[in-house]
């Protein structure tokens, strides 16, 4: 064969292998080494039954410096090869690759491996294979190998396997086959879909527990060459009940399907898990993809990064979209009516000393600060103490979405002039006119508490990756967004030019103070809406009613205003009464319904082996009793248990090992925290879910599974087990 | 159930809030193409580059005949392919003896694989027998990244009025083995043929594969 000719020499070293292969009696492949590259072609079992399938690995050890190519190279190189010459019976199946990393070269970017490649190759052997005839696998294969030049390599190789049912060819064999199928593509239950907006291609990716607010780095490569711009950012956002990645059109698009493999990286306690997900996403509007993969928030079209952090965004990005976003909170349907009456008061009070104006700005900005600074603090700790807090958090609570819509309806019947509040702590005009700092301080304590609905949609990603730092930065970036939310009525109270800019006072005020009642009064219909989704129909009668009572009470109480001290108390006692009454209404609504439902004692999934619910106790009494245990910690939002669950926990493989060892199944759920499992992490010195326990009949030592499961290495994982029954069986009967 | 509740409720979150995010975000879009990729149908980007016998080539020069430009690194194992087998010194053959212009260019950065100066260029044209109109030198990297030439060999025609029609690979078998010649499809004597009999060529882009021009990184 004539290889790279003019410069570049081949070794030729190839044929080598073929006798050292043939010389060993195990089932090695000899390393084949070339300049850059030790090769070997390691089968899994040293043996195959006929009618059986045999795992063969092409394992490259690459040379610092220097790498291969994934199944699509990106934009330059060429991923290896297997030529196979089998026997009539012998059958072998396509390269499995685990995915890649991106490999960038100036201004290009390769998909590839560096320090080893792992690729599995399934090979079948037929059914009538004579029993006792070995089985010759030969195989010719190149590989490119790169650094900054490119020199195409390749060798021979032969191994010969058995037709026993031998166990693994090597204990570090086994290792290496778990480390790739750790780094395969998993299929999954995800919905995918493939949306435009110009220059761009929008993939969507939909599925339970698929929270883009872990994920801290996404990237997704592409089967097929020229359909994604390897080199082109890209970037990630929240999607409906998932995410959505915008990349570039490649040189050669296809506006119909994408098929490639999604590598996200989560965020657990424990630290990042990393994980491939083979994903084939059909155009929207393709039936299947359509119906349950929501249009992408870019659906839209402009270019709308504020707000939304790009998968690798820094941190001073990060705090320059905060300011920005906090900026644009401004001019939200929940926040504008509040500062708009702080500005009419300042127009109004334009008379005041600079001095005294300036303070207010720096009071309502402090009002704001804290009040941020407090809801970063709750997050944080809540995240620290294992809540799958993002930020909207407090909007999974209905009955705290329904105070909201009390607080909307409020100010918004205030700024009706439906009733006035009198020296209490309120928006609008009394407060600057009070004179009083501490009365602009709860303004913008008030302005940040209502601006929290409408941030939750869409600083959702940014703060998701706030979240994810450490706590410092993540304050920083709390801190920044209400520094821009207050920027601009600070601006207002340090630069008196600007109100003069503004309109003279007069009767427009009061009719511009009614009409911005109506977005008040929208935000507390739309919180509604998100309340009949939450708890449905009930919990919308409980809220309205909440609203006829809060309405009563105001109209109660002004009707009692003039009247003397007695009608007065009972006037302001209904309205305490009506208030009373309408917080009663909303409070059951966050028992009934908040996400905290308890779990089924025991269950099963779909499919997979039956479950009981985990407690300590009863773990103490199986293991008491010696009996085998498999304890599964969990969580709703955590996408790396979810996963596991389904592609290595729920096979009817495992089920049926499950069932054949007696072993008991304990599935933890962690969604909402729990100190006996908090309890069990930590003697496993982990902080977090998921943790794999598998505790042996008698009182062995348990056995910890990794983060990553795959269904081979829970079967095998299994297996030893199984091997230790058999093992304590013996010393039982020889004891006995 | 609650779960599903929440994924409907988000969607509405985000539907409610897109299109004033997007309104007040749109000046503040900050991505930018990693490539000025040039457009099939449109003006080929312009250049004048010397070549390795000191004169200047300038792409209006050639105005009213079909350029091809051809991306070489002679170390490149994909190039070395295509002129081990003569497979590239006879398309060279066949095209400029038609009246077109064959435009070698080396946009290795000084010290990088490829990179030569004149005389070792005039060298291996000879050596390898190879038939360019000229070999021009792009060591600065810039008409290169104009094409968003990104391997070696990276092929590229221009028709006679100054348009792009074609970009991308040599042949249609991305391999380094010089065996698959024989059995390749030839994209670029397929969009000749196409521009001979007066059709639009079929296959306008095509996967370039090779290894990646050696650019000045240090610019990038």
């Amino acid at each position: 064969m004539r290889r790279a000719g003019l410069v570049v020499r081949i070794p030729y070293l190839l044929t080598v292998s073929l006798l050292l292969a043939l010389a060993s009696a195990a089932a090695w492949a000899n390393p084949v080494t070339t300049d850059h590259v030790t090769a070997r072609l390691i089968p899994e079992t040293a043996g195959v039954r006929p009618g059986g399938t045999l795992w063969v690995m092409l394992h490259l050890k690459i040379k610092e410096g220097w790498h291969t190519y994934w199944r699509n190279p990106g934009d330059s190189g060429e991923p290896p090869h297997i030529r196979w010459t089998l026997p009539d019976g012998v059958e072998a199946g396509d390269i499995q690759w685990p995915y890649p990393d991106p490999l960038p070269y100036g201004p290009l970017l390769n998909y590839g491996y560096s320090g080893e490649a792992l690729h599995l190759v399934p090979i079948r052997l037929a059914q009538d294979w004579p029993k006792g005839k070995p089985v010759p696998i030969r195989a010719k294969v190149g590989w490119l190998a790169c650094s900054d030049i490119c020199v195409p390599e390749g060798g021979d190789f032969e191994l010969t396997v058995t037709t026993e049912d031998g166990g693994p060819a090597h204990e570090s064999t086994a290792a290496l086959f778990q480390k790739a199928r750790a780094r395969l593509p998993v299929k999954t239950g995800w919905t995918a879909g493939l949306g435009s907006a110009g220059e761009k291609i929008v993939l969507t990716v939909a599925g339970d527990g698929l929270n883009a607010g872990r994920i801290q780095k996404a990237a997704f490569f592409p089967y097929k060459w020229g359909v994604v711009e390897p080199s082109a950012p890209q970037t990630l956002r929240p999607a409906a009940n998932g995410l959505s990645l915008e990349m570039t059109r490649g040189q050669t698009p296809d506006s119909q399907r994408l098929d490639g493999v999604l590598v996200l990286t989560e965020a657990l306690h424990d630290g990042p898990v990393t994980r491939a997900y083979e994903i084939a996403a059909l155009a929207q509007g393709e039936k299947g993809a359509a119906a349950s993969a929501p249009a992408p928030a870019s659906a839209s079209g402009t270019g709308n990064t504020a707000g939304e952090a790009a998968a690798t965004v820094g941190i001073l990005e990060a705090l320059l979209f905060a300011i920005v976003g906090g900026l644009i909170l401004n001019l939200m349907p929940c926040v504008f009516p509040v500062l708009s009456m702080k500005a009419m008061a300042l127009i109004r009070h334009a008379e005041q000393a600079p001095r005294t104006i300036r303070l207010h700005g720096v009071a309502y900005t402090a009002g704001v600060l804290s009040c941020f600074a407090v809801l970063a603090g709750l997050l944080i700790a809540l995240k620290a103490g294992g809540e799958a807090a993002g930020w909207g958090f407090q909007l999974q609570s209905p009955a705290f979405v329904a105070v909201m819509a009390y607080l909307f309806f409020l100010l918004g019947l205030n700024l009706s002039g439906f009733f006035e509040i009198g020296g209490a702590v309120g928006i609008g005009s009394g407060l600057a006119a009070r004179g009083g700092y501490s009365g602009s301080y709860f303004t913008g304590v008030l302005a940040a508490v209502v601006s929290t609905p409408c941030t939750a949609p869409f600083m959702g990603v940014a703060l998701g990756f706030a979240l994810t730092q450490p706590a410092p930065v993540s304050l920083a970036v709390f801190l920044a967004l209400g520094v821009g939310f207050a920027l601009p009525y600070l601006l207002l109270t340090f630069v008196p030019a600007l109100v003069r800019l503004l309109p003279r006072p007069g009767a427009w005020m009061e009719r511009t103070r009614q009409f911005l009642a109506f977005p008040l009064y929208a935000s507390a219909a739309w919180l509604v809406w998100v309340l009949s989704i939450q708890t449905g129909p009930d919990g919308v009668l409980a809220a309205l009613a909440g609203m006829v009572l809060i309405a009563f009470g105001l109209w109660l109480w002004n009707v009692v205003r003039d009247a003397g001290p007695r009608g007065r108390l009972l006037g302001r006692s209904g309205t305490a009464a009506a208030a009373v009454a309408a917080l009663a209404l909303v409070a059951g609504l966050g028992i009934a319904s908040a996400p905290t439902a308890p779990q089924p004692a025991s269950g099963q999934s779909a499919s997979g082996p039956k479950y009981e619910r985990f407690s300590s106790e009863r773990l103490a009494t199986l293991r008491a009793g010696g009996k085998p245990v498999f304890v599964n910690m969990t969580a709703a939002w955590c996408i790396t248990c979810l996963v596991n669950e389904r592609v290595a926990l729920s096979s009817a493989a495992v089920t049926e090992q499950f069932e054949a060892q007696g072993i008991t199944y304990l599935k933890g759920d962690w969604t909402n925290g729990d100190p006996e499992i908090t309890a069990l992490l930590e003697s496993f010195g982990r902080s977090g879910v998921p943790l794999y326990v598998l505790y042996g009949p008698g009182s062995s030592a348990p056995t910890l599974l990794p983060q990553l499961l795959t269904e081979t290495l829970v079967l095998d994982a299994l297996r030893d087990l199984s091997g230790k029954t058999k093992l304590t069986d013996r010393s039982n009967r020889r004891s006995s | 159930m609650t779960t599903n509740a929440f994924n409907r409720r988000d969607l509405l979150l985000l539907a409610g809030t897109t299109a004033l995010v997007g309104a007040a975000s749109g000046p503040l879009g900050l991505i930018r193409p990693a490539f000025a990729a040039p457009k099939i149908g449109a003006t080929a980007p312009t250049f004048a580059l010397p070549d390795s016998n000191g004169k200047t080539h300038s792409l209006a020069d050639y105005q009213g005949k079909t350029v091809i430009l051809e991306w070489t690194n002679h170390l490149c194992p994909y190039v070395a392919k295509h002129y081990g087998t003569s497979n590239m010194q006879a398309l060279q053959r066949e095209t400029t003896g038609n009246g077109m212009v064959w435009l070698s260019i080396i946009s290795s950065a000084p010290d990088t694989q490829g990179y030569v100066d004149a005389a070792e260029a005039n060298k291996l044209t000879k050596d390898r027998k190879a038939a360019p109109t000229a070999v021009l030198f792009d060591p600065n990297g810039k008409v290169g990244r104009s094409y968003d030439a990104r391997v070696t060999p990276h092929m590229y025609i221009i028709d006679a009025k100054g348009s792009l029609v074609y970009m991308g690979g040599i042949d249609d078998t991305p391999t380094a083995d010089w065996d698959d010649i024989k059995t390749a499809k030839n994209y670029v004597l397929a969009a000749l043929d196409d521009m001979s009999k007066g059709r639009p060529v079929a296959s306008a882009v095509t996967r370039a594969y090779g290894c990646t021009v050696k650019y000045d990184t240090s610019s990038s």
